[in-house]
């Protein structure tokens, strides 16, 4: 049975509405304007209106919508934009795949050097890094989706979530250390006194 | 070779507490480590950093006041369509 135009807005207004801020931020991401970014957003909610027969009311609105975005910005923002979609993932994985400790290592989030770094460092890291590794880290890290949903909104096995986190993580602290150090930070941890040429 | 494994395996387990996708069981056993082994507390904490670093510091545009009110006109011209 369809559903009534009042009952189509009471889950927009209830379940729907309520995830803007999020799928803003999201987009916003993806796009790397705010302008897109609203348009996008925009988009969503035109086509949840138009398959809001497909939702079963009080189940898992936010995951539904991040789904459709993500596919209304492959399927059509990208294509206008003409941004570059494939990522050269062996390169990547055999770059950052390494779990040495040494080259995982960064730089410690909690030295108070890094209350200093006021700007844009973390936007900048995460919106430089490819589209499939950004996505993970955006749904997982800043959304807070399980693994399951960000398996279902992107498509991809738990297991490729997983892995991918764990490359987009590595990869975003090596941006960020990257970020700090031309920033005029050092981090001598892990040097022995007086190899970074300080005073013994 | 071993430590290194070791330290794999420590991390893997550290971000999949952070991630909410550790068993309950396996969640119990990694606290007790992380206060009894300062390595442990070390690289526990570091993630921990992170997370709570990248959550508060990436830039969440706010939403126009006309976004919704659109969105809402637009649907309603759909649904008189």
């Amino acid at each position: 049975m369809a559903l009534s135009k009042k009952k189509q807005m009471q889950i927009f207004n209830e379940e729907l509405f309520p995830h803007m801020e999020s799928l803003k931020t999201f987009a916003f991401h993806l796009t790397y304007n705010d302008e897109d970014a609203e348009d996008l957003v925009q988009e969503t909610y035109l086509k949840a209106h138009k398959f809001i027969e497909r939702y079963i009311a009080g189940t898992n609105a936010k995951a539904w919508l991040f789904k459709i975005l993500k596919n209304a910005y492959i399927n059509e923002y990208r294509k206008k934009s003409k941004r570059p979609s494939k990522v050269d993932f062996e390169e990547i994985v055999n770059f950052h795949n390494s779990d040495d400790p040494s080259k995982s290592a960064y730089f410690d989030l909690r030295e108070s050097l890094f209350k200093d770094m006021m700007g844009d460092e973390v936007t900048i890291a995460i919106n430089s890094m490819p589209i499939d590794f950004r996505t993970v880290v955006l749904l997982c890290d800043i959304e807070g989706f399980t693994y399951e949903e960000i398996s279902k909104i992107i498509d991809v096995p738990i297991g490729t979530v997983r892995s991918r986190l764990f490359r987009s993580r590595n990869m975003l602290k090596d941006k960020l250390k990257a970020y700090a150090e031309k920033m005029g930070y050092k981090d001598f941890r892990g040097l022995k006194r007086g190899e970074h040429g300080e005073e013994e | 070779m071993k430590g290194s494994e070791n330290y794999q395996d420590l991390r893997k387990k550290i971000n999949l507490f952070f991630d909410n996708e550790l068993e309950h069981c396996d969640c119990e056993s990694l606290l007790t480590r992380v206060s009894s082994d300062p390595r442990c507390q070390n690289i526990f904490n570091k993630e921990k950093s992170f997370r709570d670093y990248i959550k508060s510091n990436i830039k969440r545009p706010s939403v126009s006041t006309s976004l919704l009110s659109n969105i809402k006109n637009s649907i309603k011209i759909e649904d008189s369509i």
